[in-house]
């Protein structure tokens, strides 16, 4: 095991971000009028996405304002929001007209399945990085993960420095941690945390005795209660919402450390299409940018709010995570 | 008028039989061509699964059994009761949404955070009993049992009352003048005059506990205990490609195992042995208790406070708050989630509406449809009445999960296409509810005398009018008491609704399992809190409507 603190560890940035300022209507930019009037008509979109539930409200705020378009959101971890959208798409049924998930091996499975539209064009592709669109689905976001933890259980000499350190005694029964079969990141950490410091690791945090979550938003609220005293991982743009809540809540972004990278796309079949090309052509602008990724890393450049991705972060290895899933969930004593 | 009443037993049995049937038709299929993957070894991977349901199933059951009774008991028979108050207080936990309650003890008795635990562990602290967590782990196997049992009680203190309020009780009177004491009159006289109903009491507790669904996803699921209803859920909604096949063999696993409890059940209890003599509206002396009496008290106070007033109580502290905090801030709290939730998210406000319309239209239609077959055939008898009787109770052997896996599959391809409908969930709730709706139409129509509707047919009244004019009109007190329940009932419904309802029919079980699941506690306690006011809102209004209180519903 690999022991000690990184030294340049990112200090967590200051609890009143981005994230709890009023949110700005989304503006009607060059080219999409005739999208914005086929959107009216349709009057609203459906969103299935795994994005933290305040993140979509705030979305769900800045298209009504701008737009005069009623979103509907369905906040589901990649497992649920694969079960149900699959389901749907297999029997003809689509309900969503957006998916953003984090899970790029069902995106593609999607795609081979024709259950993504094929977008030749939207007005804001024009400056958005080839790398980062595939014609039928972007990514349009990093989120880090990192460790957090509530201060009055865990006292500042015992503050983690480093992933190795949720092994330690002192968090013994203290762990909380989203099942990893649930969402294809949290596979991708566990297999990365597996490269990194070995098998022994893993048994280790099993030890620990961890309580379990769907998905990283009720383990932050049980880390914000008290109820839990150390998160991992933890994703920023989830913790930082609490702490602007007042939440006694710090965290650390490991140095070495990877990331949901969200994808989102368009349906085949979408019911309200225009609403959908639209609210993606406004998630790949830099308003949409910025509201979508506070606190996280985005695409474009110079998107006030958002962060650069620490100095040794690597992508998450989804497909490898998921050949290795019954391994790995094993190793975390979950079967 | 015959030949109304043969067709809705027709669809009435269509309507059960073909999702059944074709959700059997699939499994074979499956089995036989290996798609899915699904083998016969699946289903006893996990032994640790049987386990855990049999040890849930069986000591709550057996527990709400021995609570039910003794509430039921202690109502009717002693003067220990509170009277039409006593009728009531038991069944209020029907009107708490079943995952508030569930949530609501994880509230008070988280084993760092709970409410109950720290006030326990102020308390211990200057005995020199320092404790860090606990005493109390919501978390762990007894507490599962115990919020399980309190859902159970209401069902079993139903059907206990019910057949203690029939039993004259001149026999108990006969037992006591012969200087037997109150136990022995209760072991010798009143529990083997009951004994039909005690078994039909605890096979209905039994099946609903293997129904069971909102306790064990809430409490189960954080201490890692694995029961049967949860996982079948968990193999279609939190894997994928989902594992649906393998999903429906365990559902029909369980349906093999309800037969086989109601087979015994059959045989145990053979007809006319219960000692029901004479019929009802007796008011005889009730038993004192003396000493006992306020003990007696104590116990139905303690259940109440236990299935509904603390529950609700922690959750009402969460609701206030940002964010799930054992410290209250005084200044921090507000009613943010409750504006959240009624006005800024339309999906809540929409499912909250919608659930109150389903429950509404749902409990209308299978009153109606049971009221028009029950007055019909009351009276009449013959074949109709049997097969009718016996259809209507069949919903009450299928487990909800069972119920939801079946028309998921049945109605969500071609040639019915109802996925993301809300009639999908109307035709959910209306089979699950027959059963129910039936027996208190049935006991409704008992109460309308052969008599009238004798007379009315003097006056060569046809029978549908007959039907509308006179015996609707006399059956209706009975009839809105059935209604009520129904309604309730539907409501809370949350294991067919978590298969079935998605984004175009989302219900509030659906979308209080996802804020538990994926989004904000604090948020889901204010809903939680919110459909149960409304919930019981509605109840008191329908009953002052009808001018008559949940005894109607009890006896």
């Amino acid at each position: 095991v690999i022991a000690g603190a990184s030294p340049g560890a990112a200090p967590a940035p200051a609890a009143s971000g981005p994230a709890n300022a009023p949110v700005a209507p989304a503006p009607v930019t060059a080219g999409i009028q005739p999208l914005l009037d086929g959107a009216r008509k349709e009057g609203q979109v459906t969103v299935y996405s795994l994005a933290d539930p305040s993140i979509l409200a705030r979305l769900q705020t800045a298209v009504q304002d701008g737009y005069g378009i009623t979103l509907n959101f369905q906040r589901l971890v990649d497992a649920q929001l694969e079960q149900r959208f699959g389901a749907e798409a297999d029997a003809d049924n689509v309900q969503a007209d957006v998916i953003m998930t984090g899970d790029p091996g069902f995106a593609d499975q999607a795609v081979g399945k024709g259950w993504l539209a094929k977008i030749d064009s939207l007005p804001a592709l024009a400056s958005w990085p080839r790398d980062f669109w595939n014609g039928a689905y972007a990514r349009v976001g990093v989120g880090t993960v990192g460790m957090a933890w509530n201060s009055n259980v865990v006292g500042a000499s015992d503050a983690p420095k480093d992933w190795t350190d949720a092994v330690k005694p002192v968090f013994q029964g203290k762990l909380v941690m989203a099942d990893p079969r649930t969402a294809a990141a949290n596979m991708a950490w566990v297999y990365v945390m597996r490269q990194w410091f070995g098998d022994d690791f893993l048994k280790r945090i099993a030890a620990q005795n961890p309580v379990w979550t769907q998905s990283v938003v009720p383990g932050a609220q049980s880390l914000a209660s008290g109820a839990a005293g150390l998160q991992i991982p933890a994703v920023h743009a989830v913790i930082v919402s609490l702490i602007g809540q007042g939440a006694p809540i710090k965290e650390l972004t490991p140095d070495r450390t990877t990331g949901v990278e969200t994808l989102a796309a368009v349906t085949t079949g979408a019911p309200h299409p225009s609403a959908a090309r639209l609210l993606l052509n406004y998630i790949l602008t830099p308003a949409g940018q910025a509201l979508l990724n506070a606190n996280g890393t985005s695409p474009l450049p110079n998107i006030p709010g958002t962060t650069s991705l620490p100095s040794q972060y690597v992508s998450p290895p989804i497909v490898e995570a998921a050949a290795q899933s019954d391994q790995l969930v094993s190793l975390l004593g979950l079967q | 008028m015959t030949v109304t009443v043969w067709i809705l037993i027709g669809l009435i049995a269509v309507l059960i039989l073909y999702p059944l049937v074709t959700a059997l038709l699939r499994v074979g299929v499956d089995l036989a061509t290996g798609a899915d993957r699904v083998q016969l070894t699946d289903l006893f991977a996990q032994s640790s699964l049987y386990l855990n349901t049999a040890l849930l199933v069986v000591s709550a059951g057996v527990l709400a059994l021995v609570v039910g009774s003794l509430l039921a008991w202690i109502n009717e028979r002693t003067d220990a009761t509170f009277h039409t108050l006593g009728r009531v207080l038991p069944l209020a936990p029907l009107l708490v949404h079943p995952l508030a309650s569930a949530t609501g003890w994880v509230v008070l008795l988280d084993p760092r955070v709970g409410l109950i635990n720290g006030w326990l562990r102020g308390g211990l602290a200057p005995l020199g009993i320092p404790l860090s967590t606990g005493p109390f782990n919501v978390y762990s196997f007894p507490v599962l049992i115990f919020v399980s049992t309190l859902q159970l009680v209401p069902f079993a203190f139903l059907i206990v009352s019910g057949a203690l309020l029939r039993l004259d009780p001149s026999l108990e009177e006969a037992s006591r003048v012969s200087r037997a004491g109150p136990l022995r009159t209760l072991l010798r006289v009143t529990l083997p005059a009951i004994g039909p109903s005690l078994s039909n009491a605890a096979v209905v507790t039994l099946i609903l506990g293997i129904g069971l669904f909102t306790v064990p996803v809430i409490i189960g699921t954080g201490a890692r205990i694995d029961v049967l209803s949860v996982h079948i859920y968990n193999l279609i909604n939190a894997a994928f490609p989902p594992k649906t096949a393998l999903a429906l063999t365990f559902a029909l696993m369980l349906m093999v195992i309800v037969q086989a409890l109601l087979a015994v059940q059959r045989s145990s209890v053979r007809v006319g042995r219960s000692a029901a003599v004479g019929g009802r509206g007796f008011r005889a002396a009730r038993l004192e208790l003396g000493p006992w009496r306020i003990w007696a008290r104590a116990f139905m106070l303690g259940y109440l406070c236990a299935a509904a007033i603390l529950p609700l109580l922690g959750l009402f502290m969460v609701s206030l708050q940002p964010f799930w905090s054992p410290a209250i801030d005084w200044g921090q709290l507000s009613l943010a989630n409750y504006r959240y939730v009624l006005l800024e998210n339309r999906d809540t406000s929409q499912a909250l509406v919608r659930s109150l319309i389903l429950a509404g239209a749902g409990a209308t239609l299978v009153m109606l449809i049971a009221a028009i077959l029950m007055l019909h055939l009351y009276r009449a008898g013959g074949r109709a009445r049997q097969f009718a009787d016996i259809l209507m109770a069949v919903p009450a052997t299928i487990p909800a999960t069972v119920l939801g896996v079946g028309l998921l599959i049945a109605f969500s391809r071609p040639p019915i296409k109802l996925y993301g409908s809300p009639v999908l969930l109307l035709l959910a709730y209306f089979i699950a509810a027959l059963p129910f709706a039936a027996r208190t139409a049935e006991a409704a129509a008992s109460d309308v005398s052969a008599e009238l509707a004798e007379a009315s047919r003097v006056f060569r009244a046809s029978q549908l009018r007959t039907l509308l004019r006179v015996q609707l009109p006399l059956a209706l007190p009975g009839l809105a008491a059935g209604w009520v329940m129904v309604f309730v009932f539907m409501v809370a419904e949350t294991t067919a609704s978590a298969l079935l309802s998605g984004t175009g029919n989302l219900v509030i079980g659906r979308i209080l399992l996802d804020l538990w699941s994926n989004g904000s506690f604090p948020q889901m306690t204010a809903l939680a809190l919110l459909i149960s006011l409304v919930d019981a809102a509605c109840v008191v209004l329908v009953l002052r409507l009808t001018r008559r209180n949940f005894e109607v519903a009890v006896s």
